[in-house]
């Protein structure tokens, strides 16, 4: 008779000492474990289009030629561009372009969406209206990081008379044959591995059933998740949020029905002859030069700068040196338009 | 009924019942080994190494075997990852060898990882359906794993890097997991060997990662 009478006292009385000493918290609610979206903080600077609503920032004089940045993932955000808008060396880009910062659908501080309007295409669409409603009549110039990368290739594979040039920064791959070459080294799964354990033992603390426990728990393999990606601890790349369903859907997008990648954004990319510069982080193993080295060749003329001392995260670790290339590439595109 | 109300009960009530020695050992057996140590290994939901004890002790007219486990994730031994289970488990019903088999555990659980340190209080309730001889029993098991409320203390990478915001306390009703699959197990003299595999979904039916889980025991029975 010991053993329960000792367990109805521990139960009971960890229950009073728990009741007695605190409010509690909801893990759902807007702010509590990931900042409040612009459908919870109306004071977050928004936009509205295509049903939704979009965290945006814009710098520099509307007038001038736009660049529109597409932040990696999918799922991730452009808080880790920001360094590019950043006046570095006497010079900002803001100073010649009009800079267009945005979350895409379903990340970042943007509206969170169900399954059904997480797709390439309206993500494509997305775009298109962000274009249009910031450079009608005139292309842009985009800068896309890893994801953003592909995105913006995909972009360019549609509508290549909106794209006037682009910069991608360590773009993942292009196919889903490369894909599939890679994509086990891009997941970084080890089963063994401390921050995946972390991961999986966490589903039994919270689980993701909203989407704010969803994007929080994304964030246990921020730090760790991708060794080969050589990114920086000291300094990481930050994000305001990670957006977990928009990483999931997009992702599962790309693939068959048995999981297989068959996206190819390749496919009208002959027809685009306007020059694209790469740029990669010579210790990223797995997105990094010996894969762009690749990728250069699926546009009729592109172009690689390697920059040194930077892993997957050179747009933020070594953002004068991007700055220095996208200058260059950006300056060279004009006189070749003169 | 309010917050304060609903932890209490939501507490107490298991640690009144308490649970199962990880629904992984034979009922059959109680009456011939009252006392058991074990150890189990496997994928719960992290790969995790736990030992226990068990014993067999008559109450309310059944024999209920008591006892206390305590795991860590196996994954570079991280004693930060930790869970220690109060449980009880007995026979509800029996026809022949099929039996119905009840049980309940109080979890204090523990964690730490790169964005957050915390500690929870929860609740297990598993139903388990089979055969169960004296050298083999099979069964189809069910269970619910409550989350019931969960201390949060963010880390200064999380908020120094992405959210200085983040609040940190207690938590309440922070998550649940399902698990169903299946248990069986041999007896060679004293020592029995289990094995438990199935499925995990979270207490809204959302996939979990990973989606299975299976566990390897072996125990000793005196």
């Amino acid at each position: 008779m010991r053993a329960p009478q000792w367990m109805t006292a521990a139960g009971v009385g960890l229950a009073g000492f728990l009741a007695l000493g605190c409010d509690t918290l909801e893990p759902g609610a807007p702010g509590n474990l990931v900042p409040p979206t612009v459908a919870e903080d109306l004071t977050l600077p928004a936009i509205e289009m295509n049903g939704s609503r979009f965290h945006v920032e814009t710098f520099g004089d509307p007038a001038n030629p736009v660049i529109v940045f597409l932040h990696g993932g999918p799922g991730i955000d452009y808080r880790g561009m920001l360094r590019l808008a950043e006046r570095r060396n006497g010079y900002s880009l803001a100073d010649e372009y009009f800079l267009v910062f945005w979350d895409q659908r379903g990340t970042g501080l943007s509206m969170r969406q169900d399954r059904a309007v997480l797709t390439t295409d309206v993500y494509v669409n997305d775009l298109n209206t962000l274009v249009n409603r910031y450079s009608p009549g005139r292309p842009v110039l985009l800068i896309g990081e890893s994801w953003g990368g592909m995105f913006a290739t995909r972009y360019i594979n549609q509508y290549p008379e909106r794209v006037a040039g682009a910069v991608l920064i360590e773009p993942g791959p292009l196919d889903g044959t490369t894909m599939e070459r890679v994509k086990d080294d891009v997941s970084g799964s080890d089963l063994g591995s401390e921050w995946l354990n972390d991961y999986a033992w966490a589903s039994q603390f919270l689980s993701p059933d909203d989407h704010a426990r969803m994007d929080y728990e994304r964030m246990i393999g921020a730090r760790d998740g991708q060794p080969r990606f050589h990114q920086s601890t000291v300094d990481p790349q930050p994000v305001w949020r990670l957006g977990a369903a928009a990483n999931r859907y997009i992702t599962e997008d790309g693939q068959d029905g048995n999981g297989k990648f068959v996206y190819d954004f390749t496919t009208n990319l002959p027809a685009y002859t306007t020059p694209v510069l790469f740029i990669a982080g010579a210790w990223s193993e797995v997105l990094g030069p010996s894969l762009q080295q690749e990728q250069v060749l699926r546009y009729p003329s592109a172009s690689l700068q390697v920059v040194d001392g930077a892993g997957h995260d050179v747009a933020w670790v070594k953002a004068t040196e991007v700055l220095t290339n996208v200058r260059a590439y950006l300056d060279a595109l004009k006189g070749a338009a003169q | 009924m309010n917050t304060t109300l609903r932890i209490v009960v939501a507490l107490a009530v298991p640690a009144m019942a308490a649970r199962d020695v990880a629904a992984q050992w034979n009922v059959e057996r109680f009456g011939s080994t009252r006392n058991q140590v074990y150890t189990t290994f496997g994928l719960d939901p992290a790969l995790v190494s736990s030992v226990g004890y068990g014993r067999v002790v008559p109450l309310l007219g059944r024999e209920w075997q008591l006892g206390a486990e305590v795991g860590v994730v196996a994954a570079e031994f991280d004693t930060r990852d930790f869970r220690a289970r109060l449980q009880a488990r007995t026979s509800l019903v029996r026809w022949r060898s099929l039996r119905l088999v009840g049980s309940a555990a109080f979890i204090t659980r523990g964690t730490e990882n790169s964005i957050y340190r915390a500690l929870n209080f929860g609740a297990d309730f598993t139903g388990a359906a089979g055969v169960y001889r004296q050298g083999w029993f099979v069964a189809g098991e069910f269970g619910f794993d409550k989350a019931i409320i969960t201390h949060l203390t963010h880390s200064d990478w999380y908020r120094e890097n992405f959210y200085p915001d983040a609040k940190d306390g207690w938590y309440l009703n922070a998550g649940g997991t399902y698990h169903y699959g299946v248990s069986g197990g041999v007896a060679i003299g004293r020592t029995e060997l289990t094995l438990r595999a199935g499925w995990q979904r979270t207490e809204d039916f959302n996939d979990l990662l990973p989606p299975v889980y299976a566990s390897l025991g072996v125990g000793f029975g005196f």
